[in-house]
């Protein structure tokens, strides 16, 4: 689609500011992945059912398939690259290793910025709260049995710190 | 070795680079020049094109190729064959692409451009005209005399293959029971749902070779696959397995691959290939749906005397691996329970559906659920106990499986049923008939036996290498795809254990490259643990009598005077030691002797996983929604060795299989025969609210085949859950379902019938 141009957009993705030429119609995802070469974020229905492509925009865990990158214009992204600070695991990415609450791993990238999210708005839930969080999520591998484990068990422990 | 403990509960292997995003999917490759490409998938379920204009498609300035059935080599493949090829089983039906269409999603054409945006585009420009020929979507009426043939070219029908097994005299047997029950059971098509879709990127340099990267369970199966498609040499082909997103038998056939090698040949440049979501529902191999007959014979005193079934697998419009699910479908049912008369006739046949395939359980899920429905029945009419019953007519150690004809080694199956019926409070379960209200709660139970690798069916080994490092620290190469059911975990654990060394001082290769790793089948038939572990097992024993050799000459006594343990190698008995890494250091740098060994494991049996499953659901006769409340599974799988993955497989084995039998369906358009539920939206899995508490219970009784004693856990855990359900729904309101999925409709038809 030669003919539609390209327009350049503002994103900070992961703390850092970037102006990225995108096509009007191109997703977040696509953005992400094809043309900045952040992989970690995965897309795995393309229609917003599955979680797997998870960000954090502005705060807010988006599917970012269907999340037209022109909305996310001047926007805050943070990746799953972005989780981890100076080579030290975020909680939720420690417990979700202790916890063994993954397996082929390909929505693990999302289903921790769901949790990311979720816990940043409410640091105490209960198992049905992260239930509910991660109802648009789909883990074929784990069921989702040990992620739901893991975040709480995360929670617990950022909650200690604090 | 040691007991291990600790060592059970070890990290997945590779779990920093999964949990930060950083491990590589074939979906994440990108390669300079690439192209990426697509299909033109078939508006109809069957039609012949007459004509094909390419002539918009090719003009478009980005577009670099487009291929259609002209353009492929004449050799047809069977996507899921297996090494050795077996025509008679795995039937060669396919072109990479084909001038008929078989299936609503079926190849059409494929295009490869600059970018997916011009590759959409071109797709669009290609002009088809299609002759329409009849359809047949029912399995049943497509064994018919006269039913539309899906392969029509050829004479014959549809039966892809009838395999029987006959044991006794069943018309005698039947003669002779004191009681006669007759059912019918279904279950619909399901599909893998694997979260990483197929992919592939090729390629290829007429000088150097052709390299695949692709998300597939079994690298070397693919490799000879392609060898075979294009006539190359195998040394110049290379299949590259990175991370892998799932598979649960679907990556086991080829989808994009063939296309994908040959459009890079074409353009001479490398091509990735990627199915969407849809594609992946409508395109890529699904679970067989079937429809099995069963009629058992029994004794006065509660004894089979007559076993019989007769089940149809709808494999859809190619073989792929229909008559081996059959067979092992077959296997399954012959096994199950002892009888002198035993007779399976199993058909597998083609329709104008979507391709079905291997699926987690590969033909025992479709067997028992009518085997262990039917013994509910029995059970509760004779007024048997469901445990002793089964507990009686079960093969026991020592009883030979009539398939393989070798004796059962090992077996914990009575211990499963009586602890887990003993946890779970099963004789405290009232009968349907004490139940009334909206919402019932009922109790069922189920019983599995699920074998482990592939022999004697299929030459069976698998080969690990392990290889010191300079600094004391272990590679371990291999085969054997990890797709998240823990293999790679499994060889680590095993090979620490044995060769004394930290759990984090070895590292297992992450990926399968057919030009480094040992030839292996790949993982299927829950063989990893078995096959891979006693490898590992069988190699670092070698790679440790070699590192103590030396380390011996170092300490100046004899080997047998030494024993390893926390990294360091000590004279028995005292504080005397030296380091595994200067012992490395010593061989190489002083004696020229790099350590290192490799083995292969070939297993002299084929050792059966027993269980059984405990389910407790509460029914809503006003929604017609079940709601799974409770959950056990009693698995005999030999020793464990991943706690970790082992809870893992059973988790997801269950909640996989629990969708199944409540919600998961593929439907499709009886006239049309387009599927109408392709998104994870309308082809509903279990959600984390759905989810019962899942308890599970290890009974370990080391397997004599090897010397690891582990047996297989990945399908043993899910083949029977459906079944516990559904004797559980029956438990609840007194009306047995004996089509999957139990889903409120079925529940509210049902609900009429309650006395």
């Amino acid at each position: 689609m030669s003919l539609i141009a390209k327009i350049p957009i503002k994103l900070n993705v992961n703390g850092h500011d970037y102006v990225v030429e995108v096509r009007p119609h191109w997703t977040l995802n696509h953005v992400l992945r094809n043309e900045m070469g952040l992989k970690g974020t995965k897309q795995s229905c393309g229609t917003g059912e599955c979680g797997a492509c998870t960000v954090v925009f502005n705060g807010k865990a988006v599917c970012s398939c269907i999340f037209p990158v022109m909305k996310a214009d001047c926007g805050k992204i943070v990746t799953i690259e972005g989780l981890s600070s100076g080579g030290k695991l975020h909680p939720l990415q420690e417990a979700f290793v202790e916890h063994g609450a993954f397996q082929c791993g390909f929505c693990t990238p999302g289903v921790i910025m769901k949790a990311k999210a979720f816990l940043d708005g409410n640091p105490a839930p209960t198992e049905l709260d992260v239930k509910e969080a991660l109802v648009g999520n789909i883990c074929r591998c784990t069921g989702l049995v040990k992620p739901i484990k893991a975040v709480l068990a995360a929670a617990e422990k950022m909650s200690k710190k604090e | 070795m040691s007991a291990g403990i600790s060592s059970r509960k070890k990290p997945f292997q590779h779990s920093t680079e999964i949990v930060t995003g950083r491990a590589a999917y074939t979906v994440d490759i990108e390669l300079p020049d690439m192209l990426y490409a697509k299909f033109l998938r078939s508006p109809y379920a069957h039609a012949r094109i007459k004509k094909i204009d390419l002539r918009k498609a090719k003009a478009r300035p980005e577009v670099r190729a487009v291929l259609t059935y002209r353009d492929v080599p004449k050799v047809p493949f069977n996507s899921g064959d297996k090494i050795p090829f077996t025509p008679e089983v795995f039937v060669k039906d396919e072109f990479i692409l084909d001038e008929r269409v078989r299936f609503v999603g079926d190849k059409v054409a494929a295009v490869a451009a600059t970018s997916l945006d011009a590759v959409d585009e071109a797709l669009a420009l290609i002009e088809v005209e299609y002759e329409k020929l009849p359809a047949v979507f029912d399995p049943e009426e497509a064994m018919k005399e006269g039913a539309p043939l899906v392969h029509g070219e050829k004479p014959g029908s549809n039966i892809v293959r009838h395999c029987v097994t006959d044991i006794g005299n069943i018309d005698e047997g039947f003669r002779k029971a004191d009681h006669v029950f007759e059912d019918r059971y279904k279950v619909p098509i399901v599909d893998h749902c694997c979260m990483e879709p197929h992919s592939a990127v090729a390629s290829y340099d007429p000088s150097k070779g052709l390299i695949v990267w692709t998300s597939t369970q079994n690298a070397f199966m693919f490799r000879a696959q392609i060898g075979r498609l294009f006539d190359l040499p195998l040394s110049m082909v290379r299949v590259i397995q990175p991370h892998v997103g799932g598979a649960f038998g679907s990556k086991q056939d080829l989808t994009v691959e063939p296309a994908c090698v040959l459009l890079s040949m074409r353009t001479g440049r490398p091509v990735k290939m990627e199915l969407s979501r849809e594609e992946m529902f409508v395109s890529a191999p699904t679970g067989h749906s079937a429809v099995v007959d069963i009629k058992s014979g029994v004794s006065r005193d509660g004894m089979f005397v007559a076993r019989q079934a007769k089940a149809v697998f709808n494999t859809g419009a190619y073989c792929s691996a229909g008559p081996a699910v059959t067979d092992y479908a077959g296997w399954a049912f012959t096994f199950a329970y002892k009888s002198p008369n035993i007779r399976f006739d199993g058909y597998t046949v083609y329709t104008t559906l979507p391709v079905a395939g291997a699926y987690r359980g590969y033909g025992p899920p479709q067997s028992n659920f009518a085997v262990e429905s039917q013994i509910d029945r029995i059970c509760d009419e004779l007024g048997f106990d469901d445990i002793e019953f089964r507990i009686r007519n079960s093969p026991k150690i020592g009883d030979v499986d009539y398939s393989t004809g070798l004796p059962i080694l090992s077996s914990q199956y009575e211990e499963c049923l009586r602890r887990g019926a003993r946890e779970f409070g099963w004789n405290e379960r009232k009968k349907h008939t004490e139940k009334s209200g909206r919402t019932r709660r009922g109790i069922g139970m189920s019983s599995c036996k699920q074998a482990t690798g592939n022999y004697p069916a299929m030459p069976e080994f698998a080969t690990v290498r392990i290889e010191y490092n300079e600094d004391g620290t272990v590679h371990v190469n291999h085969g054997m795809s990890e797709l998240g059911q823990g293999s790679n975990t499994v060889m680590a654990i095993v090979a620490s254990e044995e060769l004394g060394i930290p759990y984090e001082s070895i590292l297992v290769n992450p990926h399968v490259d057919t030009e480094n790793s040992p030839w292996d089948r790949g993982t299927h038939a829950s063989r990893g643990t078995m096959m891979i572990g006693n490898a590992t097992m069988l190699a670092a024993r070698e790679a440790k009598q070699r590192l103590l050799n030396h380390a011996g000459q170092m300490l100046g006594v004899p080997t047998h005077n030494l024993e390893i343990h926390q990294n360091k190698i000590f004279v028995k008995g005292s504080e005397r030691s030296v380091s595994v890494s200067e012992t490395v250091s010593y061989a190489m740098f002083v004696k020229n002797d790099p350590i290192y060994a490799e083995a292969t494991y070939r297993p002299m049996s084929c050792p059966v996983t027993f269980g059984a499953n405990f389910a407790e659901v509460e029914v809503d006769l006003d929604t017609g929604r079940v709601t799974v409340v409770r959950f056990l599974s009693v698995l005999d799988a030999g020793r464990i060795v991943s706690q970790l993955g082992c809870e893992g497989q059973i988790e997801g084995g269950v909640v996989m299989a629990l969708g199944h039998a409540l919600t998961e369906e593929l439907q499709y358009d009886n006239s049309t025969g387009r599927v109408l539920n392709a998104t994870f939206r309308d082809y509903k899995t279990m959600g984390p609210k759905d989810l019962p508490e899942i308890e599970y219970i290890f009974i370990e009784e080391n397997d004599p085949t090897s010397i690891l004693g582990s047996k297989g856990i990945s399908e043993a855990c899910m083949v029977s859950v459906v079944p516990a359900i559904s004797n559980a729904i029956y438990n609840a309101m007194g009306i047995r379902l004996r089509e999957a999925p139990f889903n409120p409709d079925r529940i509210i038809q049902a609900r009429v019938h309650i006395k």
